[in-house]
Order: structure tokens, then C-alpha cells, then sequence
């Protein structure tokens, strides 16, 4: 298995004070290096958020991003240095649109919503969950439970959407629009399309990263 | 503290190894962002 050096190296040094078997030192680098990549991924994109006046629209794209990779998956880059570059434009990028949207008055952010609820049902009914190599679902059982998962949050998200619509909370408006566009860019990830997105961007040359094979 | 040492990792290490029992147990999927380390061949349902 292939990780990073930074996360052999720390869970090596754990194993070693703990004598873990091959197996748990294993699973100890991945969820390091989970971790560690996650942690450094919001905090940067929050940071930038931050920096353009758009905290709250970026930290909610970042929720919701996060509740729907984890049950309905969607494509991938193979290199952590150009997944950050992703997630750190464009969640702070997102907020910025969100807050445009919210600027033209609740009947755009309406507009907006419900083309990104339909568009997020339709994709979560017919794609979801998309897996990826590195992390394959086997189980049929465990698919179908993910897609129902997936579809759950989509109609959690219209309620949001409602419960936001009413609220007096000055910031309502640009997270209910942030909101709809984090579904439809988690939707767009689910299509050929997001992965061939993700293709071009894999194929953009960086300086060649670190890695140790396990 | 030459005591307690031995004991914090082998409390950082148990709860690590359940993170990400947890972190696999609740989607395909264990990251937010764009990049997905390899998910160990134990953790994968």
C-alpha cells in the first residue's frame, strides 16, 4: 500500500513504542495520514474563507461536502498536493458565488435551491455511492445503505433549506445558498464529468511527491 | 513521567486504530477533499 512518508514515518515510530503487528501499523498510517490531510485541508480553506469575508459560506460548503463524501463518495485526485489545491479554492470560491446569490434576493437563492435539490436527488438516486480504488465498497448490503444514506441527507438538506429560508440570522441566506451550490459540486463530483475534471487535474505535473510503499 | 509515556501511547495508538474502524464503518469514503489514502485491506467492507 502506498502512503505518504510523513504518516509511515509517525505511525513506524507508534508501532515501534506499542508493538503493533504489520496489520495495525497499517491502519495506523491511513488514519494518520487522514488525519493529518483533512486537518490541514479545512483549516487552509478556512483560513482563505476567512481572509475573502466568507467564513460561514465556506465552513457550511465544508459540512456539507463532508456529510455527503462520506456516504455518496465521488471522484477523486490521485496526488494530496492537488486535492488541496482543489479544496482550498473552491469551497472559499463557492461562498463567494453563495454570496452573490444571496445579494439578488431570496427568490435567486430559491431558484438556486431547488435546481440543486433536484439535481442532488437525481444524482444520489442514480449514482451514489461512487467508490474509488483505493477505497472500495464490497459489500451489496453496504452500497445500498450508503445510497439511502446519500438520499437521506438530500432531504435533510431541503428541511435546512426551509428552516434557513424563515430564520432571522443575518448570514441565513448565503448558507442556504452555499448550501445548494456545496450539493450541486458534490453532485457534479458523482458524474463522469467530475472525474474527468479530476483526470486533468491529476494531469497538471507537480513536483514528484514522497511516497513509501508498505 | 518515564511511566505515564508508555501508557499515553498505547492509549494514542488504541484510540487511532478506533478512529479509523469508526472513520470506515460510516461511508466509502474518508475525506472531505479530493485525495483518498488507500484504505487498509482490514478496514475495507
Amino acid at each position: 500500500m502506498s502512503y505518504l512518508s510523513f504518516s509511515r514515518r509517525w505511525a513506524g515510530y507508534l508501532s515501534r513504542q506499542t508493538d503493533l503487528s504489520t496489520e495495525q501499523e497499517t491502519v495506523l498510517t491511513y488514519i494518520i495520514e487522514v488525519l493529518v490531510l483533512n486537518f490541514l485541508n479545512v483549516f487552509f480553506t478556512l483560513l482563505l474563507g476567512a481572509l475573502l469575508g466568507v467564513l460561514p459560506g465556506t465552513a457550511a460548503c465544508l459540512v456539507i461536502t463532508a456529510l455527503f463524501r462520506h456516504a455518496a463518495g465521488g471522484a477523486h485526485s490521485n496526488s494530496p498536493l492537488r486535492c488541496a489545491a482543489v479544496t482550498v479554492a473552491i469551497f472559499p470560491l463557492l461562498a463567494l458565488l453563495g454570496t452573490y446569490f444571496s445579494r439578488m434576493g431570496q427568490g435567486a437563492v430559491d431558484i438556486l435551491s431547488a435546481l440543486s435539490f433536484g439535481v442532488g436527488m437525481t444524482a444520489m438516486i442514480m449514482l451514489a455511492p461512487v467508490d474509488s480504488p483505493a477505497a472500495p465498497i464490497i459489500s451489496p448490503i453496504r452500497r445500498k445503505k450508503l445510497k439511502y444514506i446519500s438520499i437521506t441527507f438530500v432531504v435533510l438538506m431541503i428541511v435546512a433549506a426551509m428552516w434557513f429560508r424563515g430564520s432571522q440570522w443575518q448570514y441565513a441566506e448565503m448558507v442556504r445558498a452555499c448550501v445548494a451550490l456545496a450539493l450541486l459540486w458534490v453532485s457534479f463530483m458523482l458524474t463522469g464529468w467530475g472525474h474527468r475534471l479530476m483526470s486533468v487535474i491529476d494531469g497538471i505535473s507537480l513536483k514528484k511527491e514522497r511516497r513509501c510503499e508498505q | 513521567m518515564k511511566k505515564i509515556m508508555p501508557k499515553l501511547f498505547v492509549f494514542a495508538v488504541t484510540a487511532l486504530l478506533f478512529l479509523a474502524n469508526v472513520v470506515t464503518a460510516f461511508g466509502s469514503n474518508c475525506t472531505l477533499s479530493s485525495y483518498q489514502p488507500e484504505v487498509p485491506e482490514a478496514l475495507r467492507k
